[in-house]
């Protein structure tokens, strides 16, 4: 049973694909707005292998890591003291919030009169998608642990200053990996911004100029590729919940 | 004459609720000796969860003294535990936190106490309700401390398994020499386990009266059927409905 539930997961995808490849063979769309499935699964194994698009992959990889780890590194702590202390809370959240409501693309000229379109200018774009929204939900997970379960450790003798890292974080702990993973979604869509709008490298980079050069089946096995990335990365979230956070209550 | 346990002393409560202010305690004074279990009854709403989370520190009187003889420790009406830990390692925490150093042996002592032999390793979300507030029952007792107070810690569960678990406190109650104060709005349950019942009542709430339980030990549920507790439970009662 477990397993046709997990099989199932791929009927979407066979679905879509059949739409599309029916689309394309009916004759309903041009080549040139939607290429066949087989010509895009053409393009992704030549982008590989002719055109050292792994290059760009790991380009693009590489400025999410740093920037989602900047932002992470900032949100989390921040994140605490706001969950944690009204004062703090009272203190950041308008900004935060003011800031959050603020779309990052409308930030984005303004960033690259500021840094230019090199590296740091994509950390920073990446950095005002995710740190942003990931403060606040980091504040709300650590302000769901139970009120009760404070006390009672308390009672038991856990004293107010090791309160946060021997019952707070660790009852947070499965709500942050999950606040993480939405987030990383984020961090993605920020880069791929980046560098569609200034870059000479990177994912995003190669599906501008493939547009440019109206090579369609580029611009979507790129996407594919962005979105196969994807899946990957949350399967890792996914094993550490699975494997360290076994023991959370499911609602 | 056995020496005192816990003094609270003319303890009120007020409280500003909707902006009008309120009195949740009027002038509260209630002792336990070393080794008594009290019970305290009254109405949802009387302001004996109130007395307890003062009791337990965990609430500040507006006026009035708190004397304990001994560390407070406290069952919540909800169970509370650390669900990242298992079983063992939970009460393991707790008996590091009464400043030993703990052995498994120690901890396994505890889970056979409160009978959870078998799922010493097991996960806190794989137990039942009853199985969790056994586990916090066996958290508290661990805790080394001299008074647990208990704040209708039975009320959630299912008949069967309150009387399971009356029938365990007893057990461990009668073993151990820890002072309890229960507050529950159970009658038959002050009266089963507790050695003096005073009755609560409400706006404000004060402690009107407390009945002595001069019924022998070791008891068990049948108690329940005898004349001795028919006519205390009848007297309880009827100070429930005065007040």
């Amino acid at each position: 049973m477990r397993h046709l539930l997990r099989l199932s997961g791929f009927a979407p995808f066979i679905a879509v694909l059949l739409l599309w490849a029916l689309a394309v063979a009916a004759g309903a769309v041009k080549p040139f707005f939607l290429p066949s499935p087989v010509a895009v699964a053409q393009a992704i194994f030549d982008l590989f292998f002719k055109y050292a698009f792994w290059q760009d992959v790991l380009v693009t990889m590489l400025r999410v890591s740093v920037g989602f780890a900047i932002s992470a590194v900032f949100a989390l702590p921040i994140g605490f003291a706001m969950g944690l202390n009204t004062a703090a809370k009272a203190f950041l959240e308008p900004f935060i919030d003011f800031i959050r409501y603020t779309p990052t693309p409308a930030y984005v000229p303004l960033f690259i009169l500021w840094f230019g379109v090199g590296e740091l200018e994509k950390t920073v774009i990446i950095f005002s998608v995710v740190f942003f929204q990931l403060v606040l939900m980091v504040a709300s997970s650590v302000s769901l642990v139970p009120r009760e379960i404070r006390e009672f450790a308390t009672v038991l003798g856990v004293k107010k200053k090791s309160l946060f890292l021997e019952v707070i974080l660790p009852h947070a702990s499965p709500r942050i990996l999950s606040d993480l993973r939405i987030s990383m979604g984020w961090a993605w869509s920020g880069i791929m911004l980046a560098e569609i709008v200034g870059s000479n490298s990177g994912i995003g980079y190669v599906i501008i100029q493939s547009q440019r050069l109206l090579l369609t089946q580029n611009v979507i096995a790129a996407i594919i590729v962005v979105g196969i990335i994807g899946v990957a990365i949350d399967s890792c979230f996914r094993w550490v919940d699975a494997n360290y956070f076994y023991w959370k209550e499911v609602a | 004459m056995q020496e005192l346990s816990l003094r609270l002393q003319g303890v009120t409560k007020n409280y500003v609720l909707d902006g009008k202010p309120f009195v949740a305690l009027d002038s509260v004074s209630l002792e336990a000796k070393k080794g008594e279990f009290v019970a305290i009854v009254g109405p949802s709403g009387c302001g004996k969860s109130t007395l307890l989370r003062i009791a337990a520190g965990l609430e500040h009187a507006s006026s009035g003294g708190v004397i304990l003889e001994e560390r407070a420790s406290m069952l919540f009406q909800a169970p509370q535990l650390f669900p990242w830990l298992s079983v063992c390692k939970n009460i393991e925490f707790s008996l590091m936190l009464g400043e030993k150093t703990p052995t498994e042996d120690q901890a396994y002592f505890f889970v056979q106490q409160v009978g959870l032999e078998g799922f010493e390793n097991a996960v806190v979300k794989n137990l039942s309700g009853g199985m969790k507030q056994r586990l916090s029952l066996a958290m508290v007792l661990a805790n080394d401390s001299g008074i647990i107070l208990m704040d209708e810690p039975f009320s959630s569960l299912d008949a069967q398994t309150r009387e399971a678990m009356h029938e365990l406190v007893l057990q461990i109650f009668e073993k151990n020499n820890k002072t309890c104060i229960l507050v529950t709005h159970d009658v038959e349950e002050a009266l089963l386990l507790a050695d003096k019942v005073c009755v609560m009542s409400s706006k404000p709430g004060r402690i009107s009266d407390c009945v002595k339980v001069n019924l022998p030990r070791p008891r068990n549920a049948s108690l329940k059927l005898s004349d001795e507790f028919l006519a205390l439970k009848r007297q309880v009662y009827s100070l429930l409905k005065e007040k």
